[in-house]
């Protein structure tokens, strides 16, 4: 037998799951029509996998559901609902749309004798048409079967129900608050299920639910002949499942589930292409530097998509700003500029200073030196033995390089849904937007956008509810755009700078968004190895006119905040916003989100303000999730590019602020080692 | 108003121009671009691709990928070659012992390798390497391995050239994370061809100089 043979034979034996992520490792989650883990309608007390996030669609005659939920730790869940009920008040009556938020908290785990137990909250905020809490246990009794029983309140206690008393029932005000007076109130009832996998691809479920749809039943819009829903699940591919049931002996019930985990990269370390790899030094003296060895290097970085702003050379060292465009990783970037160097520079060079720009400001500075390069280019602790940092250096003694394009532009198509009035479903708006900038300085940029619908004139869309006693800086919003001629989204002129040791400063000048132009003052103070920023802001808005073109209406205000910001180190992100809003209403805006250091974020906020709620309207208060998802992550090559999705309440006139662009702390932190460079600093040798 | 953008996953569809690099669209964008907005894509310098000459090229077999192909010599430092493929990948030799790759997708991030080279010449021996990788999240993780290196004896092999009888060495290596093994054909202290370990989903490079 040859070597050949051998060799197609022979193979890596990964043990564990450490390096084989894209290995499926655990059961797949089983998901309900509610779009948490469970069985066709009851919970289990089974959780997803840490950081799974997943979007499903549910439908049956009366419900119809978009669902999505996120496991925000370990053991805690969140779903996000948007959901249809159909004929709310009994056969061809009117439905009605509603949006709830689910909690879901695994207590302990299963063990060879115990069951895992976990508690839920159902719709626990808002008008509460789902809501419901329930205390449930899972057992596998092999591996193929799961048995779950609990107990539930609320809808979930409505089939044989006992003890209790009363539940509150409707809500309060507008709606929108917890729902604290509720919560394990009124009479509890039991369910049960069984989910037994047959194969990879097929589970069955059977299920006794406690929801006995009293309302429904009651209004002759559903007929029960049995507590039982039965069901089954076939797991299309990974990452995506179909769901069919049969529920309550009346009813068909179809769902598509997708789920992935930000933790799951294929391929890990991207298919971008490879770096230049570090070159030897050369005999050229450090003093036999040109202009020649700068313009070389310059075309060096542009073919890796990062511009060359300010060079010095001093001594045997040279300290370089440059703008990373292509890198979602300063560091993958830095690395990159670093080995370009070795191989640009004489050799008498042999220290590297080397200043990432975010918005033309220096973020922070790493020195290598040649030798370190040379000796960690392909060591399994390489990244971790290059890696420091510091503040950035004086701007006096470095020589800047002129961009070589300072105008760009660009056209692509967009897409945005809008919905004005509560009980309508999502209004699109599709056409094309042009982008320009022009780059004066790197730190003083005119930039705008141009769009055009390509659906023509709207209609004024209807108001949703009774004018409130504020100015109405986001309701208006119905009105502008209506002519279906081309707008400017926005059009201004931003300087940053930084004028002191660790801040950072931003002004911002014209057309800022779309209902809003004045002027936008920021400043930031964060060091570049500390997890805390705090910035404060202020806005002199005044509001456009309706043809979003070059005229204003003669509304003015003058809203700002202090901000705090603080990065925890198991990759939670809170923010806190205290000040005044557009409308003229002071309170706090509160953030927290899960950042993934690949640069998936998922996070939740609310505003409140002294606007009492029945001003605000339906919601009560601003409130909202919000998810990022990086481009690289499904293209596998390098992108900054990403995907910003919120789902927020209906945007009333509390809580608004301006939409500014370029605020200062995701630009800042983005270069810092206390920031995404630091946390993407395995990327350096990439 | 309520809005929901998610202008970013229609974009990636068809922009162009200089602001819309780095999308789906890019390679059409860029074509369109190039025509348009004069923003010519300066010539890279490095890494260089020199002419082929006896001793630079590495015919490599990357079994993950099931794909061959002639790599060239891209740079030479001190005991380290880098070899790059038509496609841009690259893999680091140091000694003719796999240090790096990159551009592969799941790449080997570096290796510490001390003592192999000498175990390999002497047929025996027993060392401890690391390899690093990066993970999901953008952090290296590294695997310690405990090797064992074993004079397998001579064997027939056939190159690009013909048959040829080789000395192969084994070099068996083992964590609670990976297990794999090492096959060097060497002729005198001359590594001629070798199956090295990349990355379990990456499989081996097999290697063998021109």
């Amino acid at each position: 037998m040859g070597p050949w043979g051998m060799k197609t034979r022979a193979s890596i034996i990964a043990v564990t799951t450490a390096l084989a992520a894209s290995a499926a490792t655990a059961q797949e989650t089983s998901y309900t029509l509610y779009g948490t883990p469970g069985n066709i309608e009851m919970p289990s007390a089974r959780s997803a996998p840490d950081a799974e996030i997943s979007a499903s669609l549910s439908f049956w005659r009366l419900q119809q559901k978009a669902n999505f939920s996120f496991q925000l730790t370990d053991r805690l869940s969140g779903t996000f609902r948007y959901g249809g009920i159909s004929e709310r008040n009994g056969p061809d009556t009117d439905g009605t749309f509603d949006r709830s938020f689910d909690l879901h908290y695994r207590v302990w785990d299963e063990t060879a004798v115990r069951p895992a137990l976990a508690i839920g909250l159902t719709d626990f905020m808002g008008t509460g048409i789902l809501s419901s809490e329930y205390i449930v246990a899972t057992k596998a009794v092999s591996n193929k079967l799961d048995v779950t029983a609990g107990i539930g309140w609320g809808r979930f206690g409505t089939r044989d129900g006992f003890g209790g008393g009363d539940r509150p029932q409707g809500y309060t005000g507008e709606g929108g608050e917890v729902s604290f007076d509720k919560f394990f109130k009124g009479p509890a009832a039991f369910f049960g299920a069984l989910d037994y996998r047959y194969n990879d691809k097929f589970s069955f479920k059977a299920e006794y639910s406690s929801d006995a749809y009293v309302r429904e039943v009651g209004n002759g819009s559903l007929t029960q002949s049995s507590p039982i829903n039965v069901g089954v699940t076939y797991r299309y591919r990974p990452g995506m499942t179909f769901d069919l049931a049969y529920l309550y002996g009346s009813d068909l019930a179809a769902s598509v589930t997708v789920f992935l985990n930000p933790n799951d990269r294929l391929p890990p370390s991207g298919k971008e292409t490879a770096p230049p790899p570090v070159s030897a030094a050369d005999a050229r003296a450090a003093a036999s530097w040109s202009t020649t060895d700068r313009d070389i290097t310059a075309r060096a970085m542009a073919a890796e998509g990062i511009t060359l702003n300010a060079l010095s050379i001093r001594g045997t060292t040279a300290r370089l700003r440059y703008t990373n465009a292509r890198f979602r990783s300063e560091a993958q970037a830095m690395g990159r500029v670093a080995r370009i160097l070795t191989n640009t520079m004489p050799g008498g060079i042999k220290t590297f200073v080397l200043e990432p720009m975010g918005a033309g400001i220096p973020l922070s500075a790493t020195t290598l030196t040649r030798a370190q390069l040379e000796t960690f280019e392909n060591r399994a602790n390489g990244a971790a033995a290059v890696r420091t940092t510091q503040e950035a250096g004086p701007t006096a003694d470095l020589t800047p390089v002129p961009a070589a394009t300072p105008f760009t532009w660009g056209i692509s198509p967009y897409l945005s849904l809008i919905v004005f009035n509560g009980n309508d479903p999502v209004q699109a708006d599709v056409g094309l937007e042009a982008m320009a900038r022009y780059e004066i300085t790197p730190s003083l940029v005119l930039s705008g956008a141009m769009r055009q619908s390509a659906l023509g004139a709207r209609d004024l869309a209807d108001e949703f509810q009774a004018p409130n006693d504020y100015p109405n800086v986001r309701t208006d919003a119905r009105f502008y755009g209506l002519d279906g001629a081309p707008t400017i989204t926005n059009l201004s002129l931003s300087h940053y700078s930084r004028p002191a040791t660790n801040l950072y400063s931003r002004v911002s000048l014209g057309y800022l968004e779309e209902m809003y132009g004045g002027v936008s003052a920021e400043v930031l103070w964060k060091p570049v190895d500390s997890n805390f920023a705090v910035g404060a802001e202020v806005n002199y808005a005044v509001q456009r006119d309706y043809d979003m073109l070059f005229g204003f209406r003669d509304f003015d205000t003058v809203t700002g905040h202090i901000s705090a910001y603080y990065s925890f180190d198991n990759g939670f992100q809170t923010q806190v916003d205290v000040g005044q809003y557009l409308a003229g209403d002071i309170g706090a805006t509160f953030s927290l989100d899960r950042t993934f250091d690949n640069g998936w974020e998922v996070g939740a906020y609310f505003t409140v303000t002294d606007m009492p709620f029945d001003q605000f309207g339906e919601g009560s208060f601003d409130k909202g999730i919000r998810i990022t998802v990086p481009t690289d992550f499904f293209l596998g090559t390098a992108t900054q590019r990403n995907s910003s999705t919120a789902l927020s309440s209906l945007t009333r006139d509390g809580g608004a602020r301006l939409n500014v662009q370029g605020r200062l702390y995701d630009i800042v932190e983005n270069g810092h080692q206390a920031g995404s460079m630091g946390d993407t600093w395995g990327r350096f040798w990439r | 108003m309520r809005s929901v953008s998610i202008i970013g996953a229609i974009a990636l569809l068809t922009a162009c121009g200089p602001m819309n690099k780095g999308g789906l669209g890019n390679q059409l964008a860029s074509a369109i671009q190039a025509r348009t907005s004069g923003d010519a894509a300066p010539a890279p310098t490095a890494p260089a691709l020199p002419s082929v000459i006896a001793g630079n090229v590495l015919l490599t077999t990357l079994t993950g990928k099931d794909a061959t192909a002639p790599l060239t010599r891209a740079q030479t430092r001190g005991r380290t070659t880098t070899w790059i493929s038509p496609g841009d990948v690259t893999l680091a030799l140091e000694d003719g012992i796999l240090v790096g790759t990159r551009g592969l997708g799941n790449d080997l991030m570096g290796a510490d390798i001390a003592g192999v080279r000498a175990a390999i010449t002497r047929g025996s021996g027993s060392n401890t390497r690391v390899h690093s990788y990066l993970d999901s999240q953008d952090n290296i993780t590294s695997i310690t391995l405990t090797c064992t290196v074993t004079r397998v004896g001579p064997e027939q092999v056939t190159l690009a050239a013909g048959p040829r009888t080789l000395t192969r060495t084994d070099e068996l290596c083992k964590s609670a994370q990976l297990v794999f093994t090492n096959s060097y054909w060497t002729a005198g202290e001359n590594i001629v061809k070798s199956k090295q370990a990349i990355s379990p989903s990456e499989g081996f490079m097999i290697a063998e100089a021109l």
